[in-house]
């Protein structure tokens, strides 16, 4: 074999060894003791725990009313650590927990634990200096062992980040909007009512280790964002009149509630008392039970006169009476053999029907139900949706009570009574539901307070729906004509100059308790209503009647609505659309 | 003529024991050089797609981190444009809410304000509202009722 045929063959075999070498390596290190290691020790991936920040909450106009801070669980990893007196003194100065139990936890932590989570949901402000004195101290103790020393170390301490809810309106529309606990779920109010879309609960990902199956991470699914009917700045004038008058006239709770009657839309609803939701776990100081939460929708009452519009309703829709049909008030009226009177037991004369109105006669109002009888009376009262819940998307709706004929403990006297809101037990809501067929068309709309969901497929608009229409829109439009009449006569507390109002007082005794509730309903303009203001004020001790109390608040509120609206005075309104 | 002396060629070529140990090494070389080709170019298309997995990875954490950052900014944001916030300031920068008898109307023709939908139509009156049957019947209906019942 010559020169050139041994090299020939020197290069042919190095070639062909490298050739084989490589696929070698490969199949080893894919099949090998190294990769059944690395499946042993199960490290091709692990399950991670993500959280997508919980769907936010906005008003009508685009501020935010609920939304996500970051906030961090700060654990010791205890087979990192090797300080921790260090540990234990830095986190409980800085982080508010207890020193010694720390210590020991520390120190002598349960057999298997390898991870000690110390505190969480702390804020951001906290865990930078705790991260930038973990990182000081870890410079200054490498220079320390350096020397032979041994420096205080935070080593072990970790943070896991991750979100939480936050309301950066604090205390506005509270009750509206409900809260988060810690276990990330909505309670009452829109969160609990819309608890799915919102989300924001932590999810368990499946990550693998390897780059090369990086496009088989699960993403965590986007939750959706709401858009409210409440305007934050109406909601913030309406809740400063509402504490307001809870202080200038003694009460001891109260409701204030607007609604567009076109569409059901609330625009503000303020309940008091009301908390900052950020400090939910101050919940039970400042609430007895969860009705106490929104009482727009969870608390039922004895509505009182207000109450009356319904039943002036009914009788004028059943043609049992006419809006001039008079009626001779003695004082007193006998519904079989029980007697009714009037609120101050005065007989008033011959009264016409908008008279009855105007001076809330008790009496006058038996006779009407009286005349329509039992079926009818109780057929429109159901129509009007009472005993009924009005499907408000709010969680903790109370549906009310409206006792009927058939019922053990319905009586004949609770015709006369009922007729003038005595009881009957019905919610705000359910009252500003039932009067809107009288402000509108006949038709009731469904309250509501969500405008719409925004999710990655987009916005879907809530569409307005009415819930009944129990009258006509004669009845509706001649009863607003009468209540505006009685209101310009008697209730003048009420009145926004230069607007025609239309409205009722109600003043109700609390059954087996001192005190009263008084409300008043009302809507404006009469000839094109646009909005419904309901009051409610509980036990007032300036004064006990609702022309005294309920009716001067709803013209404050009144009158921040028209301003909302940018509503002209009817003159002008009017002139222009001549 | 040429094709005969060609295979003639060929075959001596062929035939030679150097050359036919020669070629049993080039395709084992051929072979090998196959091989490597074939590992260098699952071992490129492997590095690009861990780089590839890798920018994702770093993409995912970023956009955590991004996410994380708005939703601490809107939050703050929120907070300095609360109503109380506000109110507060508007109060101190001297404004006043103008009172219904100074504030002025000025007529825009051609003007009209914004139309709210009409609600969906009402659900039939007579459906739900009457008083169930149990509580207006009497007796005697309740029987006659009862008896056409069992007629049928």
């Amino acid at each position: 074999m010559n020169v050139s045929s041994r090299r020939l063959l020197l290069a042919t075999a190095l070639f062909g060894a490298v050739g084989l070498l490589v696929p070698l390596r490969i199949l080893y290190l894919q099949f090998g003791p190294q990769a059944e290691r690395i499946r042993a020790q199960e490290i091709e991936g692990q399950y991670v725990v993500v959280q997508p920040p919980r769907g936010e909450i906005y008003d009508r106009n685009g501020q935010l009313l609920a939304g996500n801070q970051t906030v961090y669980e700060v654990g010791v990893d205890l087979t990192q650590m090797d300080d921790p007196e260090t540990l234990a003194l830095t986190l409980s100065v800085l982080l508010e927990v207890d020193h010694d139990a720390l210590l020991s936890q520390l120190q002598n932590p349960p057999a298997g634990l390898r991870y000690l989570v110390v505190k969480d949901f702390v804020g951001a402000e906290v865990q930078q200096q705790l991260a930038a004195l973990q990182e000081e101290l870890a410079q200054q103790g490498a220079g320390a062992s350096a020397e032979g020393e041994t420096p205080p170390s935070l080593r072990g301490l970790s943070f896991r980040q991750h979100f939480f809810r936050v309301y950066p309106q604090h205390q506005l529309a509270a009750n509206v909007l409900g809260f988060v606990n810690y276990e990330y779920r909505g309670v009452l109010g829109v969160e609990e009512q819309y608890d799915v879309f919102l989300g924001g609960r932590p999810q368990r990902v499946w990550v693998p280790r390897s780059p090369l199956e990086a496009d088989q991470v699960e993403m965590p699914t986007e939750n959706a964002a709401l858009e409210l009917t409440l305007d934050a700045a109406l909601q913030g004038e309406v809740e400063d009149i509402l504490d307001a008058a809870l202080v200038r006239y003694g009460a001891q709770s109260g409701v204030i509630v607007v609604m567009d009657p076109r569409n059901g839309e609330i625009w503000a609803m303020a309940s008091a008392p009301r908390f900052d939701p950020n400090r939910f776990w101050e919940y039970d100081d400042y609430f007895a039970n969860a009705a106490e939460y929104n009482r727009a929708v969870s608390m039922v009452y004895e509505p009182g006169s207000v109450f009356k519009i319904l039943t002036m309703a009914a009788g004028l829709d059943a043609d049992v009476i006419q809006p001039d049909t008079t009626f001779l008030d003695t004082g007193i009226y006998y519904i079989g053999q029980y007697a009714v009177y009037n609120w101050n037991r005065a007989a008033w004369g011959e009264q016409t029907m908008t008279g009855c109105l105007a001076h809330s006669l008790n009496v006058c109002l038996a006779w009407v139900a009286d005349e329509m009888g039992v079926e009818t009376f109780y057929r429109y009262m159901r129509s009007f949706g009472l005993g009924r819940r009005t499907g408000i998307d709010l969680a903790n709706e109370a549906a009310g009570r409206l006792k009927l004929p058939g019922d053990s403990d319905w009586y004949p006297l609770e015709l006369g009574t009922n007729a003038f809101g005595q009881g009957v037990a019905v919610t705000p809501v359910q009252m500003l539901a039932a009067a809107s067929a009288v402000a509108t068309d006949g038709r009731m709309v469904a309250p509501h307070v969500v405008r719409a969901v925004i999710g990655d497929n987009g916005r879907y608009e809530v569409p307005a729906q009415t819930i009944g229409a129990p009258i006509s829109a004669e009845t509706a439009e001649t009863l607003s004509w009468m209540l505006s009449e009685a209101i310009s006569t008697e209730t003048s507390l009420a009145i926004v100059p230069g607007y025609r109002i239309a409205g009722k007082t109600g003043t109700a005794e609390i059954p087996g308790e001192e005190g009263t509730n008084t409300s008043f309903i009302g809507w404006g303009p009469v000839d094109d209503p646009q909005f419904m203001v309901y009051v409610w004020l509980e036990r007032p001790t300036a004064s006990i009647w609702a022309s005294e109390v309920a009716a001067p608040v709803f013209r404050d509120v009144a009158q921040v609505v028209i301003d909302f609206l940018n509503l002209p005075p009817d003159e002008i309104r009017l002139a222009t659309e001549r | 003529m040429l094709t005969r002396s060609f295979a003639r060629f060929q075959q001596a070529y062929r035939q030679a024991p150097w050359q036919h140990l020669r070629q049993w090494w080039g395709l084992f070389a051929l072979g090998g050089a196959v091989m490597v080709a074939l590992a260098v170019l699952h071992l490129a298309l492997v590095s690009r797609t861990a780089i590839v997995g890798r920018e994702m990875e770093n993409l995912r954490a970023e956009i955590a981190n991004l996410r994380s950052e708005n939703v601490r900014l809107e939050a703050q944001y929120a907070e300095i444009t609360a109503y109380e916030v506000m109110h507060a300031r508007a109060l101190a920068l001297g404004y006043r809410k103008v009172p219904p008898e100074q504030q002025i109307y000025v007529y825009v023709d051609g003007y009209s304000p914004p139309q709210t939908a009409p609600p969906a139509a009402a659900p039939p009156f007579a459906a739900s509202a009457g008083l169930p049957a149990e509580y207006t019947q009497s007796l005697v209906d309740w029987v006659l009722g009862y008896l056409q019942g069992v007629e049928r």
